[in-house]
């Protein structure tokens, strides 16, 4: 393992040499054992860069991190692996070595979701859907733990007891942003995380493009929930064409900045998103199900005389509550409830179920 | 013989008597002080030669020795320079008064030998009463401080040549009237609850922990009117009793808040300290281990504002200080203790950037979450009530009908309190429903039929622990209690189960 780990770090020898080489030698350590010409047979390869990998051959660095992954648990996927999938491989720039943290899964097949860390609640909600749609048809979610869609993407898919994978633009054992803490060990349990870089890298811009391009090419379908004008979802879904992958894109209003660039990859030809059904591979005849459960209204029980005039303050509270969440005070002044009476009533709709407060405002269940 | 004055020092926030015992010798002009003064003690010196120059005596040129015992006591203050200047010149024999024993003294001088102000004042003339003298002079300044113990004659003079003038019967005192009964009234205070608008739910909530002594956490967006509604809670609480009133002022003359003309505080205190605070000023501290924040909110509030920028330590190290309701402060020279019993409030942002369940927040739930993750458990466990205060839109306000008054909001807390006072009589240590601990929890809060089967829908719908249960009882007691409800009933418990805003929104996040 340690050739490997020698291997992927030579400078000015990007993945598309390392491949050539690994064609030519057969595995890492007899690259390491090769001489200058025998280097320099490989097309590509000049005297300086077979200079430069002589000059590199000490397998130090390597050994210094076999030790740290040992301590941390951290696994190598090297481009033999029968792990490696398939299609990551047919990214000409796909590195020959990953480090990971969890369990990969043989012929995985996944679903990317991307989008801003900066997201809007429309792009929250899409985002859970989905993640929630694919854990239960089983297949994963692959993100990058990053904040705003790709968290909440990660975090609806192991909410509902799905698998799912994070590429990070860092190494594996640095937890980037810091309050994911929580959720990276939740993916470890139940998914991956996976970084071309090796362990205690931190993370730089000049990392995040790469940690994208690896996220289109593990997934068959890349779901861009929301980007701004300038995004890294952009990107992937740029690498994604490229990679011809298919691109789903929800619609998003046209004067929000926060879609502009969402909407303009539909422009530009993406396929717009409306269901969640189509981001399995197999096309099941589109839902007949729409994408938002509108509540049903319960039918006020009557049994008794206090029962009967809470069910009529209910009744107004939930038409009046229907389109956007309200405070307690709103209701109060725009339904003439005394305050003692409306209190009680809305804790037990609570209670009951039938209204739900979230930053201290009211709406339906 | 050596000539014995009588002054008083201070430990913590009780007085005790000082005999300044001075002896001239013969020997090398010298003055040496002995007792464990601090150095303001050992600087009386110069200010006692300045001030006898000045009055026309002799300095004697002599070796002089002064005593201040009990002697194995460390003493701090300016406040022995009268006593040493007076029994100096009684030993030296430069004044005759054959009255001076029956008067204890204390007072800084100046080197133009007039009185000045001192701290502490209070706690000395009540050590004085207790120690059965009759008679203290105070510098002027002070008189009004001193005269709030009953049974004591209190004497205020100007300078040092008016005390000599008085003690050898050369002038006679004429007591300045002061008005030292201040009454309690409404136009003390310039905030009312009645300027806020639109937020009748949160003050209720606010009325209720006034009443309950539940300590209170507001969450709002910048500008919602957190910290005006804060302002407005001292003006919602009864007024204090004498003995409160007593150990507040107490307080403060020790922590020198007083030092002018300062009479009885009757106004609970309200202290707001910036975010910025140290620990130490927090909790009380320095080389005196002089009272912090939280002795001098005493019997009122200490608002906290922008509560999860307060450092970690700071927040933590309020803990033990709220569960006893006494911190003890010790330092190398120091070991004191000061009553710390207050209603915190406290205030925050819902997120990082404030506007949280509002269209422009951006926040991902992880950083809501790590944001309010500042605040301890502990911490945040100690908050029985944590409501919203909601935005409430400018151009509607003319809609909302105008707030209660502060004295309709303070007539309910106060019958409330009647009840919990009556309830609580017999029971050390605790005086409202906020302080009852599980054992008292079962023996006064009994709940309707209705009111249980309610709390057994909130148990199965939330998964309450039980110590939120008890935080729950504990708040419905208090809103029956506002009604003089002697069961808890079924809107009790209603009300209560909505006054925990925070604990509900992690339902709703998307979080591990």
């Amino acid at each position: 393992m340690e050739y490997w780990i020698w291997l992927k770090q030579i400078p000015r020898c990007g993945p598309i040499l390392q491949k050539r080489l690994l064609d030519h030698f057969g595995s890492p350590n007899l690259i390491y054992d090769a001489c200058k010409e025998e280097l320099m047979s490989v097309h590509g390869i000049g005297e300086a860069l077979a200079e430069s990998i002589l000059s590199e051959r000490s397998l130090n660095k390597a050994y210094a991190t076999l030790e740290i992954m040992e301590k941390k648990k951290i696994q190598l996927l090297t481009y033999m692996d029968p792990l490696y999938p398939s299609m990551a491989k047919e990214y000409a720039e796909a590195p020959i070595l990953l480090y990971y943290r969890g369990s990969i899964q043989e012929n995985m097949e996944g679903v990317a979701i991307v989008g801003s860390r900066r997201c809007s609640h429309y792009g929250k909600q899409i985002a859970i859907g989905a993640a929630e749609y694919l854990a239960h048809h089983h297949i994963s979610v692959i993100s990058g733990m990053a904040k705003g869609i790709d968290g909440y993407a990660h975090t609806s898919c192991l909410k509902n007891g799905g698998y799912t994978i994070a590429f990070l633009g860092n190494g594996v054992d640095v937890c980037y942003p810091s309050e994911h803490i929580e959720l990276m060990e939740a993916i470890i349990e139940n998914g991956a995380v996976i970084s071309e870089y090796p362990p205690q890298t931190k993370s730089r811009p000049s990392f995040f493009p790469k940690r994208n391009a690896l996220i289109s090419s593990w997934s068959k379908k890349i779901l861009v929930v929301e980007a701004a004008e300038k995004s890294g979802a952009l990107i992937t879904a740029q690498l994604a064409k490229e990679q011809g992958r298919e691109v789903l894109v929800p619609p998003h209003d046209i004067y929000s900045s926060t879609g502009e660039g969402t909407n303009r990859l539909l422009e530009e030809g993406a396929k717009i998103y409306l269901h969640p059904s189509q981001l399995l591979f197999r096309r099941e005849p589109f839902s007949q199900k729409p994408v938002n459960k509108k509540p049903t209204l319960r039918k006020p029980a009557k049994t008794k005389e206090g029962a009967v005039i809470l069910s009529l303050f209910e009744e107004k509270i939930i038409a009046y509550i229907r389109q956007t969440p309200k405070t307690v005070d709103e209701i109060g002044y725009a339904l003439q409830i005394d305050q003692a009476n409306l209190i009680e009533c809305i804790s037990i709709m609570e209670l009951e179920g039938k209204v739900k407060s979230a930053a201290g405002r009211y709406v339906l269940a | 013989m050596a000539s014995i004055v009588k002054s008083f020092a201070i430990s913590g926030v009780e007085g005790y008597l000082v005999d300044v015992e001075i002896k001239e010798i013969y020997g090398q002009p010298m003055i040496s002080i002995v007792g464990l003064g601090d150095t303001a003690v050992k600087e009386a010196r110069e200010r006692v030669e300045a001030a006898i120059n000045d009055c026309n005596y002799t300095f004697p040129e002599k070796k002089i020795v002064i005593n201040l015992a009990p002697s194995d006591l460390k003493k701090s203050g300016s406040h022995f320079d009268l006593a040493m200047a007076l029994g100096l010149l009684i030993e030296t024999g430069q004044i005759n008064s054959a009255k001076f024993e029956e008067f204890a003294y204390v007072g800084e001088l100046s080197l133009n030998a007039r009185l000045r102000s001192s701290v502490g004042i209070l706690p000395m003339a009540i050590a004085a009463k207790k120690a059965g003298l009759q008679n203290v002079i105070v510098p002027l300044e002070n008189v009004q401080e001193a005269s709030l113990v009953k049974g004591i004659h209190v004497y205020g003079f100007d300078s040092l040549r008016e005390v000599i003038e008085f003690l050898e019967n050369r002038r006679d005192y004429v007591p300045e009237r002061h008005d030292i009964h201040v009454e309690f009234t409404d136009a003390l205070y310039k905030p009312d609850f009645k300027d806020v608008q639109g937020q009748d739910i949160l003050i209720e909530n606010v009325v209720i922990a006034a009443a309950g002594g539940h300590n209170l956490l507001m969450i709002g967006s910048p500008g919602c009117g957190k910290s005006m509604i804060a302002q407005r809670i001292p003006t919602i609480l009864p007024r204090m009793t004498d003995e409160e009133s007593l150990e507040v002022t107490k307080i403060y003359s020790v922590a020198g808040g007083l030092r002018k003309n300062g009479g009885l505080i009757v106004d609970r205190p309200f202290r707001a300290p910036h975010h910025n605070a140290s620990t130490n000023s927090l909790i009380g501290g320095g080389n005196d281990a002089t009272p912090g924040e939280i002795s001098l909110a005493h019997n009122g509030i200490l608002f906290l504002d922008e509560i999860a920028e307060f450092s970690k330590r700071t927040l933590e190290s309020l803990r033990q200080p709220m569960e006893d309701q006494k911190v003890t402060i010790s330092r190398v020279k120091h070991s004191n203790t000061y009553p710390s019993s207050f209603m915190l409030v406290a205030a925050m942002n819902p997120c990082p950037c404030g506007y949280y369940g509002n269209e422009k927040c951006k926040c991902s739930d992880y950083e809501v979450l790590k944001y309010r993750q500042k605040i301890s458990g502990p911490i945040m466990d100690r908050m029985d009530i944590q409501k919203y205060v909601q935005q409430v839109d400018f151009m509607d306000l003319s809609n909302y009908a105008l707030g209660k008054t502060s004295k309709e909001l303070r007539e309910r807390v106060k019958f409330s309190r009647e009840i919990q006072n009556k309830r609580f009589e017999d029971i050390v240590g605790v005086n409202c429903n906020a302080q009852m601990n599980n054992a008292l929890i079962k023996e006064f809060c009994h709940i309707e039929a209705e009111g249980q089967r309610l709390l057994q829908l909130a148990y199965e719908r939330f998964k309450y622990s039980a110590r939120t249960f008890h935080k729950y009882l504990k708040v419905a007691r208090t809103f029956a209690d506002m009604e003089g409800s002697a069961k808890i009933r079924k809107r009790d418990i209603a009300s209560a189960l909505m006054s925990r805003d925070l604990e509900k929104d992690r339902a709703h996040m998307a979080v591990i």
